[in-house]
């Protein structure tokens, strides 16, 4: 109960802040607009070619590239939130402040990254509910149950992927490989913005060990094609391997890597 | 015997100088140490201000970071309030305030009332102590019509009061400030220390470990102090017990009738004499001299073995002609505690 009244401030606290800055709140989601309009587009010439590698998502291009967005700029936060408020609370100064307190830094820092996990979901939500009401991409055969359920589990194996990135962070500072390699070649290799088997072939095995690949087409087939979890068993397991293995790894790094920030009293530099 | 709020105990911090990736990689194992704190001992007795001195770079940062759990130490240990800070790290939180000087360490754009609201819920608090709690702090830091405005808005001083406000949300045994006036302006910063002095340790029975650059500040308010160089504590206790321990050598005050160079280069060269120097220099009758029976020639000096050596000097003087209007022995400031510790103890350092 104590530990939701603290995850409650954080979110209080960052819904606070963005309320002080409303005109980037407007902004941010009228980029949303132009970001669809632009792939709206873009699927008119595609969609006159009749692309083959669509046909397993219902064939068109900008329900398909829709999807692909929107969940990617959800699992972005999995993988940046963590780092993101580490060292936004390093740079800003705030960190010591808060590591004063009885509240443990695990706490504290999974708290920081609530907000920003809510704000995609309203991006999320803004980015579908332009396609249906402005462009009129036809959503009607989701199946919202398996949806969510593959949100959850891929948020919980990106946020494992944002805790190897936030210790490594915490330990060198500087930019972490681990946040470039599943957040900027995942948006490639995944298959956010084309299907993966339009890769060269060479490329597909790299494709095929990235959890974003699986997450990316279980969620657009449960959002497209409706299907139910029996159906996405084979992206689900893949997942939940995935999950299995970045899980505890994550955890163990940033145990770790909180200790050695203590010991060699470097954990507020930045 | 008054308890120890805080005990710091053969306590040591050594850590590997801080690199990127690169430099990691290519040398995992050899890496450069510093070695910030080195075997420091000392206590603080409960309900005392405790001024904490050093030059930059000599570990009274890092002290202050091991007491308040913020980083561990390489060996030694050290209790707060009876808690080891390595294993009762929880409990020793709820039991200090911790007052930063860095204003970054509060959200500007929130109000000064939503920044306590936040960190008292991190502090455990709940939500109706909590808004007693700030009412009334906002009353004791004189800034209740401040309340509900924007953090970024206050003055330097106000902001270095809500930080103090916020270290005392949680109503501590202990409460530590880091050069708590280091921005502030004369008037401000005179306040804040009243306010510590007074109401915190006089009227709280708060026990006040505070670091600071600035010796007329750690004099002016503290009833112990703890010096440290290069790591080592090199001195803690009353002032006066630190002067006293510094009685081999003693200052005086010797007023002249005249004073020439080389009378003053005899007496800084005569046996026992630590230094010499000219402080005030006013001849009897000279325009501007002022009261004639403060007129003269002021030597300041420092004295091996007084009693030896002061009728030697005394004698010197009246030898040369100079008349010897006034000697008298004279109390050390902090300052000059201060100055003759750091450089005796650089003087060990480096004996060239």
């Amino acid at each position: 109960m104590r530990t939701l009244r603290k995850v409650g401030a954080f979110v209080r606290r960052d819904v606070l802040e963005m309320a002080s800055y409303r005109t980037n709140f407007v902004f941010s989601m009228v980029g949303i607009l132009f970001s669809s309009l632009t792939f709206f587009f873009l699927s008119r010439l595609v969609d006159a070619h009749r692309v083959p590698e669509l046909a397993p998502y219902g064939g068109q291009y900008f329900p398909f590239v829709l999807v692909g967005m929107a969940f990617y700029q959800f699992l972005g936060t999995g993988i940046g939130a963590l780092s993101d408020s580490l060292r936004r609370a390093q740079t800003t100064g705030t960190l010591e402040a808060l590591l004063v307190t009885p509240t443990p830094l695990p706490v504290v820092i999974l708290s920081s990254t609530i907000f920003p996990f809510l704000f995609s979901a309203l991006r999320v939500f803004v980015f579908l509910a332009v396609g249906v009401v402005v462009f009129g991409v036809d959503l009607s055969h989701a199946n919202i149950a398996a949806a969510l359920f593959v949100l959850a589990l891929s948020t919980v194996s990106f946020t494992a992927i944002g805790m190897l990135s936030a210790s490594w962070i915490m330990i060198f500072k500087g930019g972490s490989p681990t946040g470039f390699v599943f957040g900027g070649i995942s948006a490639m290799l995944g298959g956010v913005l084309f299907p993966p088997t339009v890769l060269y072939p060479w490329m597909r095995p790299l494709s095929a060990a990235l959890p974003i690949t699986y997450a990316l087409e279980a969620m657009r087939r449960a959002v497209l094609l409706g299907d139910g979890l029996p159906q996405l068993g084979a992206p689900i397991a893949a997942l939940l391997v995935f999950t299995a293995v970045l899980l505890p790894a994550g955890v163990a790094a940033f145990s770790l890597a909180v200790r050695r920030a203590k010991r060699t009293g470097s954990l507020v530099q930045y | 015997m008054t308890p120890a709020a805080i005990e710091v105990d053969r306590l040591s911090m050594r850590y590997p100088k801080q690199t990127g990736f690169f430099e990691f990689a290519r040398h995992p194992i050899h890496r450069e140490h510093v070695q910030a704190l080195d075997g420091v001992d000392f206590h603080v007795p409960a309900g005392v201000l405790f001024g904490f001195l050093g030059p930059n770079g000599a570990g009274k940062t890092t002290l202050i970071k091991i007491l308040t759990t913020l980083i561990l130490p390489t060996s030694g240990a050290a209790r707060v309030a009876g808690l080891d800070v390595v294993r009762d790290v929880v409990k020793v939180k709820q039991r200090i305030g911790v007052v930063m000087s860095d204003e970054r360490s509060f959200y500007w754009r929130l109000t000064g009332r939503q920044n306590l609201q936040f960190f008292s819920v991190l502090q455990g608090m709940s939500a109706d102590a909590a808004a007693r709690r700030i009412e009334a702090l906002f009353d004791v830091i004189g800034m209740a019509d401040k309340a509900d405005t924007r953090f970024s808005e206050y003055s330097s001083g106000m902001k270095q009061k809500l930080a103090i406000a916020r270290g005392l949300l949680a109503d501590p045994e202990v409460l530590f400030f880091d050069e708590p006036t280091r921005s502030l302006d004369p008037i401000s910063a005179a306040q804040v220390r009243g306010f510590i002095r007074e109401r915190l340790v006089e009227g709280l029975g708060k026990t006040v470990f505070l670091t600071t650059h600035n010796l007329y500040e750690a004099e002016e308010i503290s009833d112990r102090v703890g010096i440290i160089n290069k790591g080592r504590i090199l001195a803690a206790g009353t002032i006066a017990e630190i002067s006293a321990r510094l009685r081999s050598r003693e200052r005086f005050r010797l007023r002249l009738s005249e004073a020439p160079p080389a009378l003053i280069a005899e007496i800084a060269a005569a046996p026992g004499v630590a230094s010499a120097a000219l402080a005030v220099a006013a001849p009897q009758g000279a325009p501007g001299a002022g009261d004639a029976a403060m007129a003269g020639f002021v030597i300041e000096l420092t004295v091996a073995d007084p009693d030896a050596s002061v009728p030697r000097i005394v004698a010197l003087c009246v030898a040369r002609g100079a008349a010897v209007l006034e000697c008298a022995r004279r109390e050390s400031s902090l300052s000059e505690i201060f100055s003759e510790i750091i450089t005796e103890d650089a003087r060990h350092a480096d004996p060239a």
